[in-house]
């Protein structure tokens, strides 16, 4: 997706006005530092990857063409740089692959659900219900980021840059799948994944106490 | 509420929760999104799990609004000095 103004922003660039540099550094620092963090571990090396990205884009802003929105090349560029910063601390799993599949459907144990012999098999053995408190609500809101953000951060790095994007920065899944290089469906699959780990963290956080997660 | 005797191409729960993304994302063909949509009409738990998950989504965009990643000076200087040696090295064109 092209986003309206792209154009003239890119422009802007290549005449060289400081102006609208700054302001697009502005725009999208928060993001570019959110996503660095799923692949370098130091504070330090995440503003690395950072100006290392805002290199890379200056030297080819003459070759963006368009055909994807800014901020989707921008973002691929800051993959690039950061998994080849991660690749040298030597932690890094190939981006492309799902990575093996997780224990349990989305989180749930499977003792949740009936086995073959069940009454009905693949339903639930005990139901999930709502959860009681409003994880948004005010008084808790502070703590239940905490939770959130912790348990993002602890996601494996493909997962982790999926949620980020789609989820805390907004973007459709066709941008995300396009910016990371990988499939829509393995996007999605990645976003489901995180999205169950993170689920079950504010599970255990809204449930601690009631003897028993939902 | 009472849960029908499941027919042969019901979904299952485990089916369901598998398919919450997709289903969010509108992404299943319609006849599938049929089918989950008649089984959450039927399963409180499976319901449960798909309001949990909007809420998972929800409290997770709320992660924006921390200022830890904001813009400090110290930086915007540095990458407004990548800026002009960028400009400056650059053939006029
Ligand atoms: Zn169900």
């Amino acid at each position: 997706m092209v986003m309206a103004g792209d154009a003239a922003v890119v422009e802007a660039l290549r005449r060289g006005d400081e102006q609208a540099f700054a302001e697009v550094v502005e725009r999208f620092h928060p993001m570019l530092r959110r996503i660095a963090r799923g692949y370098v571990r130091t504070d330090e090396a995440v503003g690395d990857v950072v100006q290392e990205t805002w290199i890379a884009v200056l030297r080819g802003i003459d070759r963006f063409e368009g055909r994807s929105s800014l901020r989707t090349w921008v973002v691929s560029i800051l993959v690039n740089v950061a998994r080849s910063l991660a690749v040298k601390e030597a932690r890094t799993v190939p981006f492309t692959s799902l990575g093996p599949a997780d224990d349990g459907v989305a989180g749930f144990g499977p003792e949740r659900f009936q086995g073959p012999d069940g009454e009905y098999p693949g339903h639930w053995t005990t139901p999930p219900t709502p959860w009681t408190e409003d994880p948004e609500a005010s008084a808790l809101a502070g703590e239940t980021r905490a939770v959130v953000a912790q348990a993002v951060a602890a996601l494996p790095e493909s997962q982790r840059a999926v949620i980020t994007l789609r989820d805390v920065d907004g973007w459709t899944g066709p941008e995300v799948a396009a910016a990371l290089g990988i499939s829509e469906g393995n996007q999605r699959v990645l976003l489901h994944r995180a999205r169950a780990k993170v689920r079950l963290a504010l599970d255990a956080h809204l449930t601690a106490g009631e003897g028993r997660a939902s | 509420m009472t849960q029908d005797v499941p027919e042969d191409d019901d979904l299952t729960c485990t089916q369901v929760v598998m398919l919450i993304t997709d289903y969010l994302d509108d992404a299943l063909p319609t006849t599938e999104r049929a089918l989950l949509d008649e089984h959450l009409a039927d399963c409180d738990g499976c319901s449960a799990v798909l309001e949990q998950f909007r809420t998972t989504v929800a409290v997770t965009g709320t992660l924006a609004q921390d200022d830890v990643d904001r813009l400090d000076d110290t930086t915007r200087e540095e990458l407004l000095g990548v800026f002009r040696r960028w400009s400056a090295d650059r053939p006029p064109a």
